[in-house]
């Protein structure tokens, strides 16, 4: 069997075995008995685990969304002649913000925001947003500068020097940019029901509480495999795009 | 018409052109020259409005180009560079398509376009269409970048340095090419180069330029002729008057050349004036040559001729080429042929010697 083939394989058994432990309680059951066989209450009662993973996935969808846009739209921003001032500044900035412990955000804006969902979207914003300015901007300055002239000289309009050479050129960086971000965001996500935000960081909250190992890693694999299924599925979507890597011969 | 009147360009305290004038008429080739650093390629880009210059005016048919929007004036101005101006992620059709499709045209017109150009820079429609910019040689790349220069048929052609990525035998291939598409196409174009053989072959006029300063300007023969300073003489280096020897064709100097039909009798009494006497066959093919000192009784011509000595020059190419081939040879001159190997001529060094610049290649 060829490596793509294993892991394509692979991906196959690890969405099936998602969806079955999510959504077949029994099949839960067993695996988990199978780990603790000690451990008596092996489900979480309170909440469903289905519901914990919509509630989860919707923290990461609109946060991560809006990073998307506001980080792609800063990063645009300051790689253009009039923004152009600001660069330093983006880049040392999502730089210093990515060294901020997610959960001295959560401490910072709960205040503001009040406790539960909003303050962790916010969070998850502000931590998404530096994967996807940086890889923007890492991108838009790696296209080369004389195929910008280039097509400058072909007479395209600032627009579509963006739109035409720019975008498509960096796609596939920025799109590698919002797939870290995602990435960060499914696991950072869990640290938003400290402050009552639900998400799968609930069951793994109330089995360090409770002192259930079967809790905790009921949300970490959970958690675990959606991070996997949303990796793979970003690394398919990036190859659709341009490879920077193949440059023109000269 | 492109015309630079008193055309000022500085970067901070750097002066990069300076009180810079010249004139390229329509329809004709002038190769901007000179060491890195005169200024050849900033004054290409004023054209075009990819710099704005600080002082003077750079008109295209007698207006300012200040007074037309840059991207309009763009789109009628074809530009090459070199080759990694293709856009990477666009096939050879969506970048020969690239302007008009900025202009507005449909799909299919810039698809009947693409194989036009295609054709006209000798590259087969179908088979290089849909290929990718990195699947091309070099050569291929440049002369896709010439035709998407041309694809929306503009006056101008602006072209800075679009063979120097190019491999010296493909570049003299390309630059063959580029001639014959020209003339053809009569375009006015500016060609920016730091190759002089290049500019040789293919200007009809040479601005030759140095720090920011335009040095001389003139035909092609004339800077390689007269030489007006120093630095000129210099650039154009001591083996001038062998490159001048590049902008003369053969078929205009060359004199009637003494043959005989291989089966005659060679009779040195009828060609008493020659050293040579060719020898044809009955469609005036060139077989050989026969030397006067030669193997003389010889019963017909085609046994005393020496075929080791018939290296002959096409009568389309250069003056150059000739010399070359009287060095090459042992006799003091070459016989000139057609496309189909008929005898037409001779060259001798007395040919060479007479060469004034009367014709531009």
């Amino acid at each position: 069997m060829t490596s793509r083939a294993m892991r394509a394989t692979f991906q196959i058994v690890l969405l099936l075995f998602l969806l079955l432990f999510v959504y077949m309680l029994d099949f839960r059951l067993g695996v988990l008995r199978l780990l603790f066989p000690l451990q008596r209450e092996l489900i979480y009662q309170r909440v469903t685990l289905p519901t914990l993973v919509i509630q989860h996935l919707q923290m990461v969808t609109i946060s991560s969304a809006a990073a998307t846009i506001v980080g792609l739209l800063i990063g645009v921003a300051v790689t253009r002649p009039a923004g152009r001032d600001f660069l330093p500044l983006a880049r040392d900035l999502s730089s210093f913000a990515q060294t901020f412990p997610p959960a001295a955000v959560l401490a910072l804006a709960f205040p503001v925001l009040g406790f539960g969902f909003r303050p962790t979207v916010a969070a998850l914003f502000v931590f998404g947003l530096l994967p996807v300015i940086n890889n923007t901007i890492s991108g838009i300055e790696s296209v080369d500068s004389r195929i910008v002239e280039a097509s400058v000289g072909q007479g395209m309009t600032q627009k579509q020097v963006l739109f035409r050479t720019e975008l498509p050129l960096s796609a596939r960086v920025i799109v590698a940019g919002i797939r870290t971000s995602i990435i960060i965001n499914i696991g950072t996500a869990t640290i938003g029901s400290t402050i009552g935000a639900g998400g799968l960081g609930t069951v793994i909250i109330a089995g360090l509480v409770r002192n259930n190992t079967a809790f905790v890693l009921t949300g970490a694999i959970t958690a675990a495999g959606i991070a996997f299924v949303v990796d793979w599925l970003f690394g398919r979507i990036e190859t659709l795009f341009y490879d920077p890597r193949e440059r023109v011969t000269t | 018409m492109i015309e630079f009147e008193h055309v000022s360009k500085h970067y901070g305290n750097t002066v990069a052109l300076d009180d810079v004038s010249f004139t390229v008429p329509d329809g004709t080739v002038s190769v901007l020259i000179g060491p890195s650093g005169c200024g050849k390629s900033t004054s290409l880009r004023l054209v075009n409005r990819l710099l704005e210059p600080n002082d003077g005016y750079v008109r295209v048919d007698g207006t300012p180009v200040r007074e037309f929007p840059p991207q309009i004036l763009r789109r009628g101005i074809g530009y090459v560079i070199q080759s990694v101006g293709l856009l990477p992620h666009m096939t050879v059709e969506e970048n020969i398509g690239l302007v008009p499709k900025l202009l507005g045209c449909d799909k299919r017109d810039r698809s009947r376009r693409a194989g036009e150009l295609l054709e006209l820079i000798g590259l087969s429609p179908d088979e290089y269409r849909n290929k990718y910019p990195i699947q091309l040689s070099g050569g291929e790349a440049q002369r896709v970048g010439v035709a998407r220069a041309l694809a929306a048929n503009p006056p101008i052609l602006l072209m800075d340095e679009p063979f120097g990525a190019v491999d010296p035998l493909n570049r003299e291939t390309l630059q063959q090419e580029f001639i014959s598409i020209q003339r053809k196409l009569r375009k006015t174009v500016i060609f920016v180069t730091h190759d002089l053989d290049e500019a040789v072959r293919v200007a009809d006029r040479i601005v030759l330029m140095r720090d920011g300063n335009v040095v001389q300007t003139g035909a092609p023969e004339e800077i390689l002729g007269a030489p007006a300073n120093d630095f000129v003489r210099e650039f154009v280096g001591s083996d001038r008057a062998l490159k001048r020897l590049a902008r003369f064709i053969v078929g205009d100097f060359m004199i009637d050349a003494p043959s005989v039909d291989r089966g005659a009798h060679l009779d040195w009494n009828r060609y008493r004036d020659f050293e040579v006497v060719y020898v044809t066959d009955d469609h005036r093919h060139l077989l050989g040559a026969v030397p006067r000192d030669g193997r003389a009784a010889m019963s017909s011509a085609e046994d005393a001729m020496d075929d080791a000595l018939v290296g002959a020059v096409s009568f389309g190419s250069t003056l150059r080429d000739a010399l070359a081939e009287i060095l090459n040879t042992e006799l003091a001159e070459t016989p000139v042929v057609d496309e189909h190997g008929h005898l037409v001529g001779r060259i001798t060094m007395a040919e060479i010697y007479s060469a004034t610049p009367r014709r531009i290649v």
